[in-house]
């Protein structure tokens, strides 16, 4: 469901499947293995191969966020699907996730 | 056990067709339950925006109640696709304490701004019951 990149100063993680409440808690654990292991200085979460996220998955982003920019990091979001865009575009997160329409405005950010 | 039924077919004196999905309280079954809400929400001529809207509100429902559900419970839902283009989803579960879901929450907020018409109930037997309405715009109106 995850997989962890490093290019320059970023960690990208890819996401792909649903992030409900039962796909959020993998995605969980990823991130707090990707942070526990440090202070990449730019977090990439790539959602543009998830179909559907809710409000637990938008907790989960949401908390990665909030360690990385705690730290001083960069924090960018990668999302294309309807579903995605519509969830946080709702919440008013699209600006603060920084939400990018693909991973190379993401990297330039 | 999934079992699906669908009330027969309007037959142009039926005001509205009601469809009653019950699967087990799992969230292994959530991502059924979406398919079947953007299934229904299509057939009422409901925009790519509400359909998706309809499909997250409804997966937050669930979502909620299935963290007091009952060990081996079954979480129904019922939606009626009223004659007026908008549908109405009551989806009910038992639950271990019969309390109803906090609106403080994130999920409630989501729940709320997706749905609009948004209520939630308990009966005495601890059933637990969330319901919302969505109206639909479609091509017609």
């Amino acid at each position: 469901m995850c997989s962890i990149e490093e290019r320059d100063d970023a960690t990208i993680v890819r996401v792909s499947g649903d992030v409900d409440v039962v796909g959020a808690p993998t995605l969980r654990q990823t991130l707090i293995e990707v942070l526990a292991h440090g202070p990449s200085t730019h977090l990439i979460i790539d959602l543009s191969r998830v179909p559907f996220i809710d409000s637990t998955g938008i907790g989960v982003v949401a908390a990665a966020y909030r360690r990385v920019t705690a730290r001083n990091g960069r924090f960018s979001t990668v999302a294309t699907s309807e579903a995605v865009l519509r969830v946080l575009e709702m919440t008013g997160l699209v600006k603060i996730l920084r939400v990018t329409s693909s991973l190379d405005d993401a990297l330039r950010e | 056990m999934t079992n699906i039924a669908e009330a027969p077919e309007a037959t142009g004196a039926t005001p509205r067709d009601v469809v009653v999905i019950t699967l087990p309280a799992n969230s292994a079954y959530l991502s059924v339950l979406r398919t079947a809400t953007a299934g229904l929400a299509a057939r009422l001529d409901f925009t790519i925006d509400e359909i998706e809207d309809l499909r997250i509100a409804v997966d937050e429902a669930c979502a909620m109640l299935l963290t007091q559900a009952r060990p081996d419970a079954e979480i129904t839902c019922e939606f009626s696709l009223d004659d007026d283009g908008a549908i109405s989803v009551a989806v009910s579960v038992l639950t271990v304490d019969g309390q109803q879901p906090s609106r403080e929450t994130f999920a409630w907020t989501v729940l709320s701004a997706l749905a609009g018409e948004v209520d939630s109930s308990a009966d005495s037997d601890r059933r637990v019951t969330i319901t919302l309405r969505k109206q639909g715009s479609g091509p017609d109106r």
